[in-house]
């Protein structure tokens, strides 16, 4: 029974499509692909449209500028084709579709330091497009399944889960990555970047996952994969020599303000203290970032409850009230302090300023309660 | 838990399970469960199951009032936070608005809040939440949430609908539920 | 990190930007209710006996609706290709073949009194952005509201089933626009979704029946709603579901399929039976 099931197997893999696929060229479009490859493609087009229509797309043209500025200096042939996209999420996470269209988080974009990392990571996914690993990756599963599906019909045994969807998650074949890392390396040099950012890039990655207890399946999150990536680039710049070339931390620093800034209120909003503390504990955390990011430490201390951490809060919202003296929210969250530390004084004080700062806040309703319920106490 | 709640609902029902869906005869009808009591809308139909109580007029997926009861060790069971009888209303509707986005696609980045402030919800002070995000297929979706702690629990109404005529279309009848709730 | 080339199929939303609006509009609405009706249809085992739903109104008194003008909104239809081991890939070709043979089966349909039919497909060119905007959100609204409506009106659900014998679905009036400015009374919203099993497909299902294992083949699902846009009612509502021998991309198997559909229509006989249009 089981060599039937080879011979059957055997024969629907001589029947399926054994040609190699043509890497894109840069010009190439829909019109230049396969029948197969179009399905594909359409599917992508698809997608895209699907991110705009629910909002996805994070909406600053000048960061959105900045990064297709660097996807053009990786692939500068493409330029007419590939077309780079923030995503508004903080998950760790950026994927490349066979139609061109390169996904970041935001997310990712606030845990990188510098222009070289963005590239890295660019240069990475681009290659995933450029080699069509999404259209190598469909031949295979769908080989695989039919192969399987005959030997499942053939013996009893129950048919292989759905391959294209559990990898989706998980990244590429091991062989297609490493691709992705080598000529992905290769673009990173060629278009002038510290090559030597590319290993610490899935470090740093790796520890944010590590630190953060990240379980989300997508591939930047997963440790097995990061710890290839690491090996994978280490190896390739060892083999270069790894000249010291640009690393671009200035300018990168200046275009993601903004939203690393936005990003800490985000975590914040979804109760991820501690993407917040492991951001704003680093030594270096309030060079990069303003001094009213300090109203954020505090309220991710206050946020993760533990003891001692509603000292820590209160000397870290102090510390922004110093250093930050019109920003309203750190205000609001003394006021608060003090509310529940039962110092009912220094707490209205609090709260009249805030709304002194800010009369129109969105919470007014809340803390006119909170200073009544002060009064009559 | 509502997410879950409802996909079993729809696939229960698929599957031929008629029996937990009533429909609501009588204007004087009212749910008695162990926590809470709620007088239920004459016309439409209910699945009631661990005092959770599900409402809808023309399908669960359309409009939907959801009410809840949860015990504090499962206030905001997805962000892995418990619930407890001294947490500011405040703090209440910003854990809601972190598990809606916890759950979400994206973590819904679309995600309006139209407003948030205190209310009284049977005597009791809580906060209500108006939120409204966008479907994958560019639905705009509006929520209602209302919601108070107690020594006992955590208590929440939410009501959802398209942004499109049901919505408001509805939405009094929300407020009268709403306005019916009480705690046992 | 991989495209996921299966997900794309529950979320067939095209919106190409192209100079095709009619299509652009339509086709970011579609999957969800064919998924769903696909699913539940599957699971309750429910395609036998009468499956149209007609509004309230029209169950009284079926001239209650004059219609004059009714239009055809984009079609749209998703045809996918089934590999040997369970991959769907949508092929857009196909997709075309099967819209275009909707469009051509749906046009050629009259009433008795040459009145009160799909009189021609909508022009989007003559919207402003705005109204194509709100069409198209009207759309995805379609799918949910067809999508519940279905649901509740399954045979198992008994205590939906008042849905059924007063059918009162609606979307709004915010598409009264489209009748009073430009003198559309209803529109014609046609989904549906086919699989077609690859050769390898079928020879997998072949070897299975020797070994009595069944393999899925392919399906196809036509789903139809008649709104009507002054009040935004759901005059009607169908679907029809077959087995892998109906082939949507065949301008008759497609034909076949979208007759049955249209039974149960307000005011319209079945396509091709001859009889004379407007006497």
């Amino acid at each position: 029974m089981r060599h039937l099931a080879v011979l059957i197997g055997v024969l629907w893999l001589a029947g399926c499509q054994t040609a190699p696929i043509a890497p894109m060229t840069g010009a190439q479009g829909a019109a230049g692909l396969t029948a197969e490859e179009r399905r594909l493609w359409h599917s992508a087009q698809e997608l895209d449209q699907q991110m705009v229509n629910a909002d996805y797309l994070y909406e600053d043209a000048a960061l959105q500028a900045y990064v297709a500025g660097i996807m053009r200096k990786l692939y500068p042939e493409y330029a007419d084709t590939i077309r780079v996209r923030i995503l508004d999420s903080p998950s760790l996470n950026a994927f490349a579709l066979p139609n061109g269209s390169i996904y970041i988080n935001t997310g990712m974009l606030a845990r990188l330091d510098n222009e070289a990392q963005l590239a890295t990571v660019l240069a990475h996914e681009g290659v995933h497009f450029t080699r069509k690993h999404s259209w190598q990756q469909q031949r295979n599963v769908k080989s695989s399944t039919a192969f399987s599906t005959g030997f499942g019909v053939v013996t009893g045994i129950p048919l292989l889960g759905d391959l294209v969807a559990i990898s989706s998650m998980y990244g590429f074949s091991k062989d297609l990555e490493r691709e992705a890392d080598v000529d992905g390396f290769e673009r990173l040099r060629a278009a002038g970047y510290d090559v030597s950012q590319a290993p610490v890039t899935f470090e740093y990655l790796l520890a944010e996952v590590d630190a953060l207890d990240i379980d989300e399946p997508y591939f930047f999150s997963t440790h097995p994969r990061l710890q290839e990536r690491i090996q994978s680039f280490s190896q390739l710049v060892r083999q270069s020599g790894g000249a010291n070339r640009y690393r671009g931390e200035q300018p990168y620093r200046e275009q993601l303000e903004k939203l690393q800034l936005e990003l800490l209120q985000d975590y914040l909003e979804l109760g991820q203290y501690q993407s917040v503390l492991l951001i704003l504990e680093r030594d270096d955390a309030f060079t990069r970032y303003p001094p009213s990011a300090r109203f954020y430490l505090g309220e991710a201390y206050r946020l993760r409850g533990e003891e001692g951490d509603s000292e820590r809060a209160a000397n870290a919202y102090q510390a922004a009230l110093r250093l930050a003296p019109a920003f309203a929210p750190t205000y609001r969250a003394l006021g608060l302090h003090y509310m529940k530390s039962d110092r009912p004084e220094q707490a209205e004080s609090f709260f009249r300023r805030y709304l002194e700062l800010r009369p129109d806040a969105p919470d007014k309703g809340y803390i006119e309660l909170y200073r009544s319920s002060l009064r009559k106490n | 838990m509502p997410y879950k709640l409802l996909m079993m609902l729809l696939v229960g029902m698929l599957a031929g399970c008629a029996a937990n869906w009533v429909r609501i005869d009588s204007a004087d009808t009212q749910y008695r469960g162990a926590h809470y009591h709620v007088s239920l809308p004459a016309g439409w139909v209910r699945f009631e199951k661990d005092d959770t109580v599900l409402l809808s007029r023309d399908g669960p997926d359309l409009q939907r009032i959801l009410i809840e009861y949860r015990a504090h060790d499962k206030g905001f069971e997805n962000l892995k936070r418990t619930s407890s009888p001294g947490m500011l209303p405040s703090e209440l509707a910003d854990l809601t608005i972190a598990e809606i986005r916890a759950t979400a696609e994206q973590k819904l980045p679309s995600l309006e809040v139209l407003s948030n402030a205190p209310v009284e919800i049977g005597g009791q002070t809580g906060f209500a939440l108006h939120l409204r995000f966008k479907t994958e297929e560019g639905l705009r979706m509006e929520l209602l949430i209302r919601g108070f702690v107690d020594e006992r629990g955590f208590y929440l109404l939410t009501y959802r609908a398209p942004t499109l005529h049901y919505f408001k279309r509805d939405r009094p009848v929300f407020e009268s539920v709403a306005t019916s709730f009480r705690a046992s | 990190m991989q495209f996921d080339t299966v997900r794309c199929s529950r979320f067939n939303r095209l919106a190409v930007k192209s100079v095709k609006r009619d299509r652009d509009m339509r086709r970011d609405c579609h999957a969800g209710a064919v998924w769903l009706l696909l699913m539940a249809l599957t699971v309750a085992g429910c395609t036998t006996g009468p499956t149209a739903k007609v509004h309230h109104s029209l169950q009284r008194d079926a001239a209650a609706r004059p219609l004059e003008q009714v239009v055809l909104l984009p079609v749209d239809v998703d045809v996918y290709e089934m590999s040997a081991g369970g991959v769907k890939e949508q092929v857009p070709e196909w997709s075309r073949s099967a819209e275009d043979n909707i469009r051509a089966a749906m046009l050629v349909s009259k009433d008795p009194r040459g009145k009160g039919c799909v009189t021609r497909e909508v022009d989007t060119s003559a919207l402003t952005a705005e109204e194509r905007e709100i069409i198209k959100e009207h759309l995805a609204l379609f799918n949910l509201v067809a999508n519940n409506a279905m649901w509740a009106t399954l045979p198992a659900n008994s205590a939906w089933h008042f849905k059924a014998e007063h059918f009162d679905y609606t979307l709004g009036n915010q598409l009264r626009f489209l009748k009073t400015k430009y003198g559309i009374d209803a529109g014609l919203v046609i989904v549906g979704e086919d699989v077609v099993s690859s050769a390898g497909r079928k020879a997998t299902a072949v070897v299975g029946a020797v070994f009595g294992v069944m393999v899925p083949l392919g399906h196809s699902v036509l789903l139809g709603g008649l709104v009507d846009f002054d009040t935004g009612d759901l005059l009607w509502l169908n679907y029809k579901v077959a087995s892998g021998d109906t082939d949507l991309r065949d301008p008759g198997s497609c034909l076949a399929l979208a007759r049955e559909l249209m039974q149960g229509y307000p005011g319209l006989r079945p396509v091709g039976d001859g009889s004379p249009a407007g006497k």
